[in-house]
């Protein structure tokens, strides 16, 4: 960050707490759109439901389809907050503070839709029990239910830990404007917050734990997602690199995603002062890197196998670049990678707009990513027979465009009910910019004797606003 | 002689020239004995050595005369001859065959010599008692790889989940803190 | 003061005891979770054993016999008995004769069964050890058990499996039929199905229907345990006839272990030539007797 935000923390608080108390036309409307385009989801699935699979494009020879792609893509979106939220704390970024709470959102969001996708894409989704029941561990399947199950705890956890002095301060601060379920709400969960020292501490070991524990489990989870493909022998999908090149590819598809989300949020409450265009830039770049290591996986890929050209390499090769599916292959390549890394590296293109833009064809070009991977995968003959095709049904379009509804309405619900943006951690880092530019060099946090604290008086984050007097 | 005398011996010698030589194989070939040497008792599994001796009716070795191992039996309702192997004859008239037993019970191994154009055919057999029942073929079906357990998972997921246990502690703390604070008091104030 | 935080603190308290609570079976529960799939997961066989030796079932398929029926004109026949004998719904064709090209130029016939891989990918990844393996080594799958992930499907290199996709038609006479895993009626949907090697038929002494109909007696069904085998007309001690024919078996590479065993041919034996292709497409007789089966394609 390259100026600290001159808004004193009361505009903070009340330009993020207001769309809790507030709500515009245009919220209902969006959200009336998007249920009910998730409810014609859901009349595609009970259609699905009553015929069976058939009425999907899905057959014998290509039995994985667009839910299995959604499956991946969501999985991958997740890892959003992880990167965010929990590397970038780690590694004590500074700039990453306003994004973390939409990150921890997608993830915990994204997760949830991902892990519907496999259930909806069952034949017999009336036996899942048999997973708990008869589970085979030796199953990459239930590496996935593990992994999954284990990584929505943990996100809910990680949202959940910073989440907690927020919700004290909307528990303290929104009296008589938010209604009584959600005053009942913030009380209870915010668990007695009140920002003593004590709390303090024991809120930093918890999510000191949480954010070193996220990183490996959020890798574990798509690298089992991977190896869902990864240990069958179908041509395309056996390869060793899959576990690091799925992880590579959510990371990238998750930037891409808070990017998006974040310029949308950021419009609809007027975030402008705290999210900056800084903000879309180091993501950018953050972007622009992950271009880079995508495209170094695809190019050994592609030069490791093209150079040998074992078994059926040539048909795949032939239809992923020359025919059938090479539109999506070179969206995917172009579109999905050379562009946004164009963006990102000429400063001209470097701005909100390019970044956002550059955002768009990412998750576009990742979604096609995907289908090539799933489809062309299985399209590879095994035995001598014809190629055959992959034609989604309506079902299946509507199933998609529920699940992205669905994305979107519970973020919308979300934001209803939680600060979009971590207050106490934010305004945390400005009383401590504050502090090192007013104070002489060479002595930080402590207040000089007859010194004020600029921003409002007491300890940030326990949220309640005092007037300024009375120092020490 | 006169003509009709010498056509008269060829008409009796004619017939007779031609009797002796369509009889000529059945009287050139020897009648050949063949003896199966094979163990009386062998066990399931085992190989053992069975050899077959062809001897002509002078009872000099017949060399390289084919041998035919064999011996009848049935299997998913369809029965028949089961070759279990060929082997030529050596100087002395020995052809070997190793056999492995994998019927229990009694067992009737048959040796012929189908004949060639100077040997008759011949048959023999022999008895033998295939003793014990155990499974010969062990192979089965998975794989196992050594170091790959389940308590590899067990121990990966332990440790996740009781870092989620530990953060819930934490949280009853917190918890428990908080009445313990005057109301709204701040940490470092004052 | 007192009265508003006691109550407070005793919501807050017993609030989170249930959390705690919650949280502390779960971290006692999950990370056991993989040890109790295991002992869900394991599968006892569901043949009986025997007493004392398991046979092992194997098969090997003389290609220099097989012609596809050409020279019948019909459609294979080891599919079509295969097919009527189990009410295999259409598209399903257990045993599938693929075309394949000869790499001198030409083609073969190559009757494809499910291959019975002792190292099968199939049961690897199944979540449910709903396929699973025999002692005998037929490789089974239990309908009442898959979920239809269709993981299986993907793992298979030999593409022998085949999924449930509506309401397979069912016959009349199966309906009321007790399931069985070795006698896959009637077919449900939403699972997979696949050649389960005809273990119930070896066991009544008949060979299975693919090798009882191959007109040309090209499919040779075998016990690897007493290492003999049969094609219906002829008995052959099993190992003596791999070797002495150079058998192999399909994508050897793979490691998969498959009990099918193929001889090298191109149906010379019946007096085919490789260079006349094609054969007489499969058909499903016994659903044409179903009015408005619904069916689909592969």
């Amino acid at each position: 960050m390259d100026k600290v935000s001159p808004q004193p923390q009361e505009d903070l608080q009340r330009t993020v707490l207001r769309p809790l108390t507030h709500t515009g036309k245009g919220y209902y409307l969006i959200v009336g759109v998007l249920l009910l385009v998730v409810l014609w989801g859901v009349y595609a699935y009970s259609t699905q439901l009553a015929q069976g699979l058939i009425a999907t494009g899905m057959r014998d020879r290509i039995s994985w389809g667009f839910y299995i792609i959604l499956f991946v893509f969501f999985i991958g979106i997740s890892h959003a907050g992880t990167l965010i939220s929990a590397i970038l704390r780690v590694v004590k970024a500074q700039w990453r503070t306003p994004v973390t709470r939409m990150a921890e959102f997608i993830t915990v969001v994204a997760l949830s839709v991902g892990a519907l996708m496999p259930i909806i894409d069952l034949g017999r989704p009336d036996r899942v029990p048999n997973l708990l029941l008869f589970g085979r561990w030796q199953s990459p399947i239930l590496w996935d239910l593990l992994s999954i199950t284990t990584y929505i705890t943990g996100s809910i956890i990680y949202l959940y830990l910073p989440l907690i002095p927020d919700l004290a301060l909307c528990r303290d601060r929104l009296g008589s404007e938010a209604s009584s379920w959600k005053r009942s709400f913030y009380r209870i969960a915010s668990v007695g917050w009140q920002g003593t020292p004590r709390q303090k501490k024991y809120l930093s070991i918890a999510m000191g734990c949480m954010m070193v524990l996220i990183i490996p489990v959020a890798v574990s989870v798509h690298t089992v997602v991977s190896w869902i493909f990864a240990m069958t022998v179908r041509e395309p999908w056996d390869s060793t690199v899959f576990g690091a090149y799925f992880v590579a590819g959510a990371i990238f598809s998750g930037i891409a995603a808070i990017i998006v989300v974040m310029a949308i949020l950021r419009k609809a409450f007027r975030l402008q002062a705290y999210i900056t265009e800084k903000h879309f830039i180091n993501l950018g770049y953050m972007m622009g890197g992950f271009t880079l290591i995508m495209m170094y996986f695809n190019i050994s890929e592609y030069v490791v196998t093209g150079y040998k050209m074992v078994g059926e390499t040539s048909f795949h090769f032939t239809q992923i670049f020359v025919h059938e599916y090479a539109p999506f292959f070179w969206f995917y390549a172009i579109g999905g990678m050379v562009i946004p890394g164009l963006i990102i590296l000429f400063p001209r293109t470097r701005t909100f707009t390019g970044v956002l833009i550059a955002a768009g064809f990412v998750l576009v070009g990742m979604w096609m990513e995907r289908f090539i991977i799933v489809i062309a995968g299985q399209r590879v003959p095994l035995m001598p027979y014809p190629p055959s095709w992959y034609v989604p049904t309506w079902v299946e379009w509507s199933v998609m465009a529920g699940a992205f509804a669905m994305f979107g309405l519970v973020i919308a619900l979300f934001v209803k009910l939680f600060p979009v943006i971590s207050v106490w951690e934010v305004a945390e880092q400005h009383a401590e910019q504050e502090v090192k530019t007013a104070l002489p060099t060479g002595m930080s946090g402590q207040l000089a004797p007859g010194q004020l604290r600029l921003d409002g008086d007491a300890d940030p984050a326990s949220g309640v606003s005092r007037v300024p007097g009375g120092g020490r | 002689m006169s003509m009709r005398k010498a056509r008269w011996l060829w008409l009796t010698l004619l017939p007779t020239l031609l009797a002796l030589a369509t009889a000529a194989p059945a009287w050139a070939a020897d009648p050949v004995t063949l003896q199966l040497q094979a163990p009386e008792q062998v066990t399931l599994g085992e190989e053992a050595s069975v050899t077959a001796v062809l001897v002509d009716g002078q009872g000099a070795p017949v060399r390289g005369a084919t041998i035919i191992l064999w011996s009848a039996g049935s299997f998913l309702s369809t029965g028949g001859a089961i070759e279990l192997g060929r082997a030529a004859t050596d100087a002395q008239g020995r052809a070997t065959f190793t056999y492995q037993a994998r019927s229990e019970g009694a067992l009737t191994l048959n040796a012929s010599f189908p004949g060639d154009s100077r040997h008759a055919s011949a048959q023999a057999s022999s008895e033998v008692k295939v003793q014990g029942s155990f499974q010969l073929y062990q192979e089965e079906a998975g794989v196992q790889v050594p170091g790959i357990t389940v308590w590899l998972l067990v121990g990966l997921l332990g440790g996740v989940w009781s870092t989620y246990l530990t953060v819930m502690v934490l949280l009853t703390l917190i918890a428990r803190e908080g009445p313990k604070a005057p109301l709204g008091a701040g940490g470092d104030r004052g | 003061m007192p009265g508003v935080g006691d109550s407070a603190r005793r919501m807050s308290r017993r609030q989170l005891l249930k959390v705690l609570g919650a949280a502390g079976i779960a971290a006692v529960v999950a990370p056991l979770a993989p040890l109790l799939l295991r002992r869900g997961g394991a599968r006892a066989a569901e043949t009986v054993e025997a007493p004392g030796r398991l046979r092992k079932w194997a098969m090997v398929i003389d290609l220099r016999r097989c012609d596809g029926c050409q020279g019948i004109e019909l459609p294979p026949q080891c599919t079509q008995a295969c097919i009527q004998g189990h009410y295999a719904p259409e598209p399903m064709e257990w045993i599938q004769v693929y075309e394949g090209e000869l790499a001198g130029g030409g083609t073969q016939f190559i009757p494809t069964p499910c291959q019975q891989c002792q190292n099968p990918p199939c049961v690897n990844v199944c979540p449910v050890a709903a396929t699973f393996a025999t002692p005998e080594g037929t490789v089974l799958i239990d309908q009442n058990r898959c979920i239809g992930c269709r993981i299986c499907m993907a793992a298979c290199p030999y593409d022998r499996r085949f999924f449930n996709w509506g309401n397979p038609p069912v016959p009349l006479e199966s309906q009321l039929a007790d399931y069985s895993t070795e006698h896959q009626v009637p077919a449900k949907r939403g699972t997979v199905m696949k050649c389960d090697f005809c273990p119930d038929m070896a066991r009544a002494g008949k060979l299975p229907y693919c090798a009882q109909a191959c007109p040309s007696n090209a499919i040779y069904y075998g016990d690897l345990e007493e290492d003999i085998a049969t094609n219906g007309e002829q008995l052959v001690k099993l190992s003596q006839f791999l070797a002495e024919n150079e058998a192999y078996r399909l994508k050897e590479d793979l490691a998969t272990k498959p009990r099918v065993y193929y001889v090298r041919g191109h149906g010379q034996a019946v007096g085919r030539s490789p260079l006349r292709s094609g054969r007489k497409a499969t058909r499903w007789p016994w659903l044409e007797k179903l009015a408005g089966a619904r069916t689909w394609t592969r």
